[in-house]
C-alpha cells in the first residue's frame, strides 16, 4: 500500500464523488481530474445487491438518483432469482411474461394467511392494497397500473429543471416497470415476520404456532431458508443460523416419523413424511434412510465363495455358478419389490429408484462380483475369464430387470449406463488377462508341438496321397472344419458354459474320442474331424493342422468371451473392439512366425541339404515331396484361418477397411506364408533342376545327339530325357492345387525357362503346362531343331527367311547363327546365303 | 506453478503510457485480457489500456499477483454476504474512496470479477446501516428532495425498513 503514498495524502474518508457539479468545491488530485466522476448506475446497482434489504430505504432517501436505483427492476430481479422464482424473459419485459411463475412459491402457502398478511399492512403505496389472489387477472391489471404510474412519476422526475438527462434517468425510463419490486415486496412482507421471529425463538416460533400441518411447516421452512439467502437485515447471519438449527431439528423429527412408518411398513405414513422432507430440503436424508434400512445392504445372505465349493477342484471349468444365480435372482426380486414400494412412497421426480439401484449395484453386486473374481483369479486364469463373462451376462440380465420388469423402472439408456459404469472397473483387468491368456495358450500349443517334433524320430517317408484324392481330402476337411465351427459358435452363444467342451479340442485322436463320448451332441462332427486328423497326421512333418486347429479354437473361445462385452459405450466399447482384434491378431502372429515360418525353414533346409544320389534309382526328390506336402498343409491352415475370419471376425471388422489392424495383420500373415512358399519353391526349382541335370549327366550319352550316320534317324526321346521329364512331371503334379495360381505360374515359368534344351519331348511337356508366354519359345525351339535335319542347303536358306515360323522369338540373324553351327556349314554356306539374300553369281557381274 | 516454463510476459500500457510487464497467468485473471490474448496469440506488442491509470493498474496487478493461484470462480456463485472478506483483501481495500471507485471501474472494465465483487462489497459495507444524511455525506451529494418528497419515498419503502 505504501507504494501508493501518492494517494496517501487524501484522507480516507473523502466522499466518493458521484455528481460532478457538487464535487467542484474540493479540488481533487491531478490524477482523478481526467476520470469520470460518477459510478455508472449498473455498478451502483451491483453495490446495492450487496446491501441488506433493510438498508435500502435510507439509500433511496439520499437523493433522487439513488431512489431511481432502488426502484430499478434489475436489483429486485436479482433477489427474485435467489428465491428461485424469476426467469429471464429477455429485456426484462415482465409484462409479456406469464405472471404465474412469479408466484410459484407463493401458491404453496395457505391462501387465507397470505391474504391476512396483506390486509393488515397499512401502506402508502396504493397499488398493492387489494389482497387479491396472486393468479387472478385482476392482479395483472394492478401490475400494469403500477407500471404506468411509475413510468409517469419517473418522467416528472427527469423534467425537474436543472437536472440534465443523465445515465440514471435514462436507465429509469429504459426498462424498469417496478413489477419485480412489487413481486418481491409481496413475498418479503409475507415471509419477513416469520423470518425475523427466528431472532429469538426456535421451536416455539410464530411459524409453528400458525401452521399446524407439518407439511405446511416444511414448505414454509424451505421458503424461509431460501429467503435468508438474500441479505435481509444487518443480523441476517444469526437469523439464518437459528433457522438452520430449527430445520435440522425439524428434519430429524420428520425422519424419525418416517423411520417409524418404515419399520411397521406403513406406506401412507411413509409417503406423507417423505413428501414433507422432500419439500423441506430435497429429502436426501430421507432417501438415505430409506435405502439404508433395506436389509439387502447388511444381510449378506450369499457368499461368493459358495460358487467354488461345488464339486471337486479338479472340475473347476465345470462350475455351474448356481450360487451366483441364486444371488442374482434374490437381488432382482428385491429390486422389483422396491420399485413398487418406492413408487408408493416417493414422487417420480425424486428419482429414488435410481439412487436405490445405484446403491445396490455399488454395495451389493460389485462387492459380490469382485470377491468372486478375486477368488477365481487365485484359482485359475481360465476360470477367472469364464467367471467374468458369466458375471457380466448376469449383469446384463439385471439391466433388463431394471428397465423392463421393474415397474416403474428406469429408462433403458439409464439402466444400461448404470450397469456398464459399474462393470467397467473389472474390464481393465479382464481384457489384459484375456490377451495374456490367449497368447500363453497359443504359445503353449506351439511349444507342445515343437516338443513332439523333437521327441518323434522323423518317421519314414509316407506314401503320397494321390493328387485327386488330395483335392477331395482338402475340401472335406474344410467343410467339416466349417461345420464344427458354426456348431460351436451357435452353441457358445447359448451359454458360456458349453464353451469349455469345445475348448477341450482333441489333443490327439484318442483324447478327442474320449471327450466326445462324454459329450454326445458334439460327437458326429467332432469324430469326423478327428478321423481327418488321424489321416492328416501322416502329412504332418513340419506343420501341424492339429496345432493350428487347437489354436483357432483357443482363439475362438477367447473371442466369444470378449464378444460378450460388445455393446459397451464410449471408450470402453472401443477398447473391447480393439481387444477383439488383438485376440485375432495374436493367432496370426503366433501361427505365422512361430509355426509356419519355422516349419518352412526346416523344410527348406532339408531341401538345401539334398544331394542327388547316383545310387538312387527313384526319380523322386524326397525333400521336395516333403516340401510340397508342407505347402498343402500351409494352404489348408491358411484357408482355415480364412474361414475363421469370415465366420467370426466379419462381425467386428470391415473386410474392406485396409487400415484396420486386423486386416493388416492378416495380410502380413498371408505374406509370410506366401514368402515361405516362394522361398521354398525357389529352392525347390534349384534342387529339381539340379536333379534333372544330374539325371541327364548320368544317363545321357553323347552319341544320342550325334547318331551314327548309318543309324536310322529316330526322333524318339532319349532315355535320359524321358527320365528327366518323368521326374519333372511327377513333381509338378504334386504342386498343383497346393498354392495359388500365380505362385504356380511363376514356378512353371521358371522351370520352363531353364529348359530351353531338349526339344521335341520337352516341348510337348511344356505345352502340357499350358503356359501361354513360354509356349512360343518352345515351338520356336522345336522349329529351330529342324535346321539340323534339313539337308538341302536351299531349303535351309528358305527356312531361315521364314521368320514368322518363330513367331518373332528368334530373328533371322539368330537362326542364321544357329545354321553356322552345322557340321557341313562351309559346304552349304554359299547356297544358303544365296537363298537368304537373293544373291546369285550373276548379280555380282558388272555389265 | 502454471507448469509452462516458457511463460511469456505480457506488456500493458496505462492511460498515461506507462508500460507494465506481467506474467501471462497474472494478466489472464482479467477475462478481457485473457480473451484478447487468446485471440491475438503471442505478441510483443503492448496492450493499451486507455481507461486505466498507472497507479490503478499497479494496484490491480498487485491484486492479480496475490490471487494468481485462486481457482476460477464458479458461475452463479453470487453470495450476497459482505463479511467474507479476508485480511489481505480488507487491507488491500484500505484506500481512499477515489481509488476504491477507480478500482471498481477498472475491474469492471478489465472484467476481473473477484476484484469487482471485493470492491463493491467494500462500498456496500460503507453504506449499510447508515442514515440518509450519512449516506449523502459519504457520497458527497446534496439532498435534492423536498421534505414532502422525501417523506413519500420513506413511506413507499417503509415495508422493507429494518425492524
Amino acid at each position: 500500500m505504501d507504494k501508493f503514498d501518492f494517494f496517501g495524502a487524501i484522507p480516507s474518508d473523502l466522499p466518493i464523488p458521484v455528481i460532478p457539479g457538487i464535487t467542484s468545491s474540493k479540488k481533487l488530485p491531478k490524477i482523478q481530474t481526467s476520470q469520470p466522476q460518477t459510478l455508472p448506475p449498473d455498478l451502483l446497482i451491483r453495490i446495492l445487491g450487496y446491501l441488506p434489504i433493510t438498508s435500502l430505504p435510507n439509500f433511496a432517501r439520499a437523493c433522487r438518483r439513488f431512489k431511481v436505483l432502488v426502484y430499478d427492476d434489475e436489483l429486485w430481479e436479482q433477489h427474485l432469482k435467489v428465491l428461485g422464482i424469476w426467469k429471464d424473459y429477455g429485456n426484462g419485459d415482465i409484462m409479456n411474461a406469464p405472471v404465474e411463475p412469479l408466484y410459484v412459491n407463493a401458491k404453496h402457502t395457505v391462501r387465507g394467511k397470505a391474504a391476512m398478511m396483506l390486509n393488515d399492512c397499512s401502506e402508502f403505496d396504493p397499488i398493492a392494497t387489494p389482497p387479491a389472489s396472486p393468479t387472478t387477472p385482476n392482479h395483472t391489471g394492478n401490475l400494469l397500473d403500477f407500471a404506468i404510474k411509475t413510468a409517469r412519476s419517473h418522467k416528472t422526475l427527469s423534467l425537474i429543471p436543472g437536472l440534465p438527462s443523465d445515465p440514471f434517468s435514462q436507465k429509469s425510463r429504459a426498462a424498469s416497470t417496478g413489477a419485480a419490486r412489487t413481486a418481491f415486496k409481496k413475498i418479503y412482507r409475507e415471509l419477513l415476520p416469520y423470518y425475523l421471529d427466528f431472532r429469538h425463538r426456535r421451536k416455539d416460533s410464530r411459524l409453528f404456532k400458525e401452521y399446524n400441518d407439518p407439511a405446511d411447516q416444511a414448505k414454509m421452512l424451505a421458503r424461509l431458508i431460501n429467503f435468508g439467502k438474500i441479505n435481509i437485515t444487518l443480523d441476517s447471519e444469526q437469523i439464518n443460523g437459528a433457522l438452520e438449527t430449527t430445520i435440522e431439528y425439524f428434519e430429524n423429527s420428520a425422519l424419525h416419523h418416517f423411520e417409524l412408518a418404515y419399520n411397521v411398513n406403513n406406506t401412507t405414513e411413509m409417503q406423507k413424511w417423505a413428501a414433507i422432507l422432500l419439500n423441506l430440503n430435497g429429502g436426501s436424508a430421507c432417501i438415505q434412510v430409506f435405502i439404508q434400512k433395506n436389509s439387502i445392504f447388511f444381510d449378506y445372505l450369499y457368499n461368493p465363495l459358495d460358487n467354488f465349493t461345488y464339486g471337486s477342484t479338479s472340475h473347476l471349468s465345470e462350475l455351474s455358478y448356481a450360487s451366483m444365480k441364486e444371488f442374482f435372482n434374490y437381488v432382482e426380486e428385491e429390486i422389483k419389490k422396491q420399485a413398487i414400494l418406492i413408487n408408493q412412497v416417493f414422487p417420480q421426480d425424486a428419482d429414488v429408484f435410481y439412487t436405490f439401484v445405484e446403491r445396490v449395484v455399488e454395495d451389493v453386486i460389485i462387492e459380490y462380483i469382485s470377491k468372486l473374481l478375486e477368488k477365481a483369479r487365485n484359482k485359475d486364469i481360465s476360470l477367472y475369464l469364464k467367471t467374468t463373462v458369466a458375471a457380466h451376462q448376469r449383469c446384463i440380465k439385471v439391466i433388463k430387470v431394471l428397465w423392463q420388469e421393474a415397474k416403474p423402472g428406469l429408462t433403458k439408456i439409464r439402466a444400461e449406463d448404470l450397469m456398464y459404469q459399474m462393470f467397467e472397473p473389472f474390464m481393465d483387468n479382464y481384457l489384459k488377462e484375456e490377451l495374456n491368456y490367449v497368447r500363453a495358450q497359443s504359445e503353449e500349443i506351439i511349444e507342445k508341438w515343437n516338443q513332439k517334433l523333437l521327441d518323434k524320430s522323423i518317421e519314414a517317408q509316407q506314401a503320397i496321397l494321390h493328387n485327386a484324392n488330395r483335392e477331395i481330402y482338402k475340401r472335406n476337411y474344410l467343410t467339416s472344419f466349417r461345420k464344427i465351427f458354426k456348431l460351436s459358435t451357435t452353441r457358445s452363444r447359448h451359454s458360456s458354459q458349453t464353451q469349455s467342451s469345445t475348448s477341450s479340442t482333441p489333443r490327439n485322436k484318442r483324447a478327442s474320442v474320449a471327450s466326445n463320448a462324454s459329450n454326445p451332441p458334439l460327437s458326429p462332427t467332432d469324430l469326423q474331424a478327428a478321423l481327418w486328423n488321424a489321416k492328416l497326421d501322416k502329412m504332418q512333418q513340419m506343420l501341424s493342422l492339429e496345432t493350428a486347429l487347437q489354436m483357432v479354437h483357443v482363439n475362438k473361445d477367447s473371442l466369444c468371451r470378449v464378444s460378450a462385452f460388445v455393446g459397451y459405450p464410449d471408450k470402453m466399447g472401443f477398447r473391447i473392439k480393439e481387444t477383439l482384434e488383438s485376440v485375432f491378431v495374436i493367432l496370426l502372429q503366433i501361427l505365422g512366425p512361430l509355426h509356419i515360418k519355422p516349419g518352412f525353414d526346416t523344410a527348406i533346409k532339408h531341401l538345401g541339404e539334398f544331394k542327388s544320389d547316383p545310387e538312387s534309382t527313384s526319380s523322386d526328390v524326397a525333400p521336395l515331396v516333403e516340401f510340397f506336402e508342407l505347402v498343402h498343409i500351409a494352404d489348408l491352415i491358411q484357408q482355415m484361418v480364412q474361414v475363421y475370419y469370415d465366420e467370426e471376425m466379419n462381425k467386428y471388422v470391415d473386410k474392406t477397411d485396409f487400415l484396420n489392424h486386423c486386416n493388416k495383420e492378416k495380410k502380413i500373415f498371408e505374406k509370410v506364408l506366401d514368402e515361405s512358399v516362394a522361398a521354398g519353391l525357389n529352392k525347390g526349382i534349384q534342387v529339381l533342376m539340379h536333379h534333372v541335370e544330374f539325371i541327364l549327366a548320368t544317363e545321357q550319352k553323347p552319341e544320342e545327339f550325334k547318331p551314327a550316320s548309318d543309324a536310322s534317324l529316330d526322333l524318339q526321346p532319349t532315355k535320359a530325357c524321358i527320365n528327366a521329364v518323368e521326374c519333372l512331371s511327377s513333381h509338378t503334379k504334386l504342386v498343383v492345387g497346393c498354392s495359388d495360381k500365380h505362385t504356380l505360374d511363376v514356378f512353371f515359368q521358371e522351370i520352363g525357362l531353364r529348359f530351353f534344351g531338349d526339344l521335341n519331348h520337352y516341348c510337348s511337356f511344356i505345352i502340357n503346362l499350358h503356359q501361354q508366354n513360354i509356349t512360343p519359345y518352345f515351338i520356336a525351339l522345336k522349329e529351330l531343331g529342324n535346321i539340323y535335319i534339313i539337308s538341302n542347303a536351299r531349303d535351309i536358306g528358305l527356312f531361315v527367311r521364314e521368320s514368322e515360323r518363330f513367331n518373332g522369338v528368334l530373328r533371322a540373324e539368330d537362326v542364321y547363327e544357329f545354321c553356322q553351327k552345322r557340321e557341313d556349314w562351309m559346304i552349304i554356306k554359299k547356297e544358303v546365303d544365296k537363298e537368304l539374300y537373293g544373291l546369285k553369281a550373276e548379280d555380282c557381274t558388272i555389265t | 506453478m502454471t507448469g509452462a516454463p516458457e511463460q511469456r510476459n505480457v506488456k500493458l500500457t496505462s492511460s498515461e503510457g506507462t508500460e507494465f510487464k506481467v506474467e501471462r497467468d497474472v494478466a489472464e485473471k482479467s477475462v478481457l485480457l485473457k480473451n484478447m490474448l487468446e485471440d491475438v496469440g503471442e505478441s510483443d506488442m503492448a496492450i493499451p489500456l486507455p481507461n486505466v491509470t498507472g497507479p490503478i493498474l499497479q494496484k490491480v496487478i498487485e491484486y492479480c499477483i496475490h490471487h494468481r493461484d485462486d481457482p476460477v470462480p464458479a458461475h452463479d456463485d453470487d453470495t450476497k454476504k459482505t463479511d467474507d472478506i479476508d485480511d489481505w483483501d480488507a487491507e488491500f481495500c484500505k484506500v481512499d474512496q477515489g481509488t476504491l471507485y477507480e478500482l471498481i471501474l477498472a475491474s469492471n472494465y478489465l472484467d476481473i470479477k473477484p476484484l469487482l465483487d471485493l470492491t463493491c462489497k467494500t462500498v456496500a459495507n460503507m453504506i449499510k446501516g447508515k442514515s440518509p444524511e450519512e449516506i449523502r455525506k459519504t457520497f458527497n451529494i446534496a439532498n435534492d428532495f423536498t421534505p414532502e418528497e422525501e417523506e413519500q419515498v420513506r413511506r413507499e419503502n417503509e415495508w422493507c425498513e429494518g425492524r
